[in-house]
């Protein structure tokens, strides 16, 4: 009976989509090209490994690349991946919290979305370990786009656009869950971010000024008291990706209001410990820490030379880390100069890459049509 | 003279290998799987990271939240005194909170029987500063310094108990070429057969404590942090390279 009754609701609900999909849905976006797609990334970055059963196409990545701007695939269809990760803001929203498609806040700040064929576990407490797990999360997430996966693949599904586009990508008409992560996982793959004048710098096209250079020894430098000056940034946001991976509790909170990876893992050990993210882009998604605690990288800067919380999970990469002599107990202190702090963010804004953020092929595809 | 005595004996090793492998009768493959498997553990209890406080030499009460190190340039020696070099093998060991990899798999070994094998914790001169990954070099992971200062040879991360009950840091991150050591371990009956039709496993003891009390006795209070190369990462690598390791068990699977 229920099941009955389902359907019918189904079939309306997608009955009223069809006839008023006619005169706004995008039917003209058709992948230029077809075939395996090549991605292009600066050796310096590595390798990297893409699931054996989701190789990238260039009509996967197209269809993707729709889904990510589908507002379909929330539940009154207000909402699409893109509502929260704005390309112009790097893939985030501007927000602490974001408000979902019912209006609801959401308990942690939007990620930026930036080189992550490198990542190996996705959201701030890593739940996630592939992208096409994590790409189902925020269509369910009742926060978020609070929809089931079946009205999702049935409003996709009845569209006159979605069933061709899987069929081309796919082999089949029929859409599912699985194909729709998938066609997601291949577009966000393609969001490299690698022109930025780090990278031009590395790619010896660009001579950084004295303070640039400055800023970035400092930042991948662990300070030796007396000895060598650094801000130990590169010992969690090391490496070109200006990320290791590692989760840690980087001193936040003594009482910490979001346990992170330990509601992940259930080990105390893991209390408030969240991954430390790539800084590529930071210049653009304030604000920030998991909670988007600070509005200004002065601020983040503030926090990790004078404002550390000790706790029992404080990594000890930052317990240790100062210019001065560590006396323990005492309160951690990484003690840069405020000229220092300056030449790190002069650094920080270095990663700004603006082509990232105005490549017409991250855009919204809809936007033409409409 | 040296050289030429050196490509000589090279040569007679080489043809050692091929000797034994073409004397293999047909019915027993001329290589065989060995497999070495890392077991960590302080005087001899395993190593539970975090949870689990241990004691050392000098009386500190350490945890640790990470472990990690590089295990390349393996050789394995025969009976007969001629050797088998593993080429490109860079392997990372690692115990972290999330993360586990504590066993080298080494597929073609060539089918005889070994009585000792030595490795490097680390990574050689020629590989240290490039950027070529190899194995599992790969200078956007936490094991490389930056793209100048190569990687970091042995990791350990953890806290430590002062005498004033406060917390401090253990941050030991050893590296550079004068830290560079070889560990050499001899089969505990006197062999390690491999033959092609089975699998050979190595149990290799890490004992951390004796990070703290082989060559030299640290204390924690005076020695908690290392984050370049130097006289303290080399005393660290003396410790770990003069005991650390031990030849555990040889299992024939
Ligand atoms: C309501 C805002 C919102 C919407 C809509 C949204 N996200 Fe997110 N996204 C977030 C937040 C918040 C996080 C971090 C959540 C956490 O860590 O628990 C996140 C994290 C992610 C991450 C993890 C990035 C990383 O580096 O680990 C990916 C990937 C992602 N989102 C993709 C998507 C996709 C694909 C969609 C559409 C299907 C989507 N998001 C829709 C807010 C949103
Ligand atoms: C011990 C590891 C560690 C060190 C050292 C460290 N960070 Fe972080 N960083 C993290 C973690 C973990 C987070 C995420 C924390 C959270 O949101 O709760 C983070 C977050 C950030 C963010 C916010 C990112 C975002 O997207 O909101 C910035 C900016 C940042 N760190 C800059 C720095 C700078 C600059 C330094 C050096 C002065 C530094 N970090 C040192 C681990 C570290």
């Amino acid at each position: 009976m229920n099941i009955i009754r389902n359907l019918f609701f189904v079939c309306i609900l997608s009955l009223g989509l069809l006839s008023c999909a006619k005169d706004d849905t995008p039917s003209t976006i058709q992948p230029e090209e077809t075939g395996p797609l090549q991605l292009i990334t600066p050796r310096y970055f590595g390798d990297y490994q893409l699931p054996a059963d989701n190789s990238l196409t260039k009509e996967g990545v197209a269809l993707g690349r729709m889904l990510f701007y589908e507002k379909m695939l929330s539940t009154n269809n207000t909402l699409s991946c893109a509502s929260c990760h704005q390309q112009s803001k790097a893939f985030t929203d501007g927000q602490a919290f974001s408000k979902g498609a019912e209006g609801l806040l959401g308990k942690r700040s939007t990620m930026s979305l930036v080189n992550l064929v490198w990542n190996k576990r996705f959201f701030w407490d890593g739940r996630a370990t592939s992208l096409e797990e994590q790409a189902l999360v925020p269509i369910q997430d009742p926060l978020e786009m609070h929809q089931t996966l079946d009205a999702a693949v049935a409003k996709l599904q009845n569209s006159p656009v979605y069933p061709a586009r899987f069929k081309q990508v796919f082999g089949s008409e029929i859409v599912s869950a699985q194909n729709i992560a998938k066609a997601l996982a291949q577009f966000e793959r393609t969001l490299v971010s690698s022109n930025s004048r780090y990278d031009q710098y590395l790619s010896k096209q660009y001579q950084p000024t004295a303070q640039e250079l400055n800023g970035e020894t400092l930042f991948m430098t662990h300070p030796q008291a007396g000895k060598i000056r650094g801000g130990n940034c590169g010992d969690c946001h090391g490496g070109f990706l200006t990320t290791l991976g590692n989760f840690h509790n980087n001193g936040l909170d003594t009482q910490v209001k979001d346990n992170g990876l330990e509601g992940v893992t259930g080990k105390t050990a893991d209390r408030g410990k969240f991954r430390a993210p790539s800084l590529r882009n930071i210049a653009l998604t304030a604000p920030y820490m998991h909670d988007g605690r600070f509005q200004t990288l002065e601020e983040v800067l503030d926090h990790y030379n004078d404002h550390i919380q000790v706790s029992e999970t404080i990594d000890p990469l930052i317990l240790e880390a100062s210019n001065e002599q560590v006396v323990p107990g005492e309160p951690v202190k990484l003690h840069l100069s405020e000229q220092e702090k300056k030449d790190i963010i002069t650094f920080l804004h270095m990663l700004t890459d603006s082509t990232f953020i105005s490549d017409p092929r991250f855009s919204d595809p809809f936007l033409n049509q409409k | 003279m040296n050289l030429l005595q050196k490509l000589s004996s090279t040569l007679f090793i080489g043809l050692l290998v091929f000797l034994s492998s073409c004397s293999k009768d047909d019915s027993s493959p001329a290589t065989g799987e060995l497999v070495l498997t890392f077991l960590h553990e302080v005087n001899g209890q395993p190593l539970v990271l975090n949870e689990q406080a241990f004691t050392n030499a000098a009386g500190n009460v350490y945890r640790v939240e990470k472990l990690k190190y590089y295990v390349s340039n393996i050789e394995l020696t025969k009976t007969d005194g001629s050797a088998v070099k593993i080429e490109d093998g860079y392997f990372l060991i690692e115990q972290t909170g999330l993360d586990s990899r504590l066993s080298i798999s080494l597929p073609n070994i060539p089918s005889a029987t070994y009585s000792s094998l030595s490795f490097a914790i680390g990574v050689d001169s020629a590989r240290n500063f490039s950027t070529e990954m190899v194995g599992d070099l790969n200078p956007n992971n936490d094991m490389a310094w930056n793209w100048v200062s190569g990687y970091k040879f042995f990791m350990l991360e953890g806290k430590f108990t002062t005498p004033t009950q406060a917390t401090g840091a253990i941050v030991y991150h050893v590296g550079g070429n004068s830290s560079l050591r070889r560990v050499s371990l001899s089969a505990p009956a006197g062999e390690i057969r491999v033959n092609g039709n089975q699998l050979t496993e190595l149990g290799i003891g890490a004992d951390v404590n004796r990070l703290f009390d082989t060559q030299y006795t640290i204390d924690l209070n005076n020695l908690n942090a290392v984050m370049q190369p130097g006289d303290d990462a080399n005393q660290i690598a003396d410790n770990y390279a003069a005991g650390m390791f031990s030849l555990h068990h040889v299992h024939i699977k």
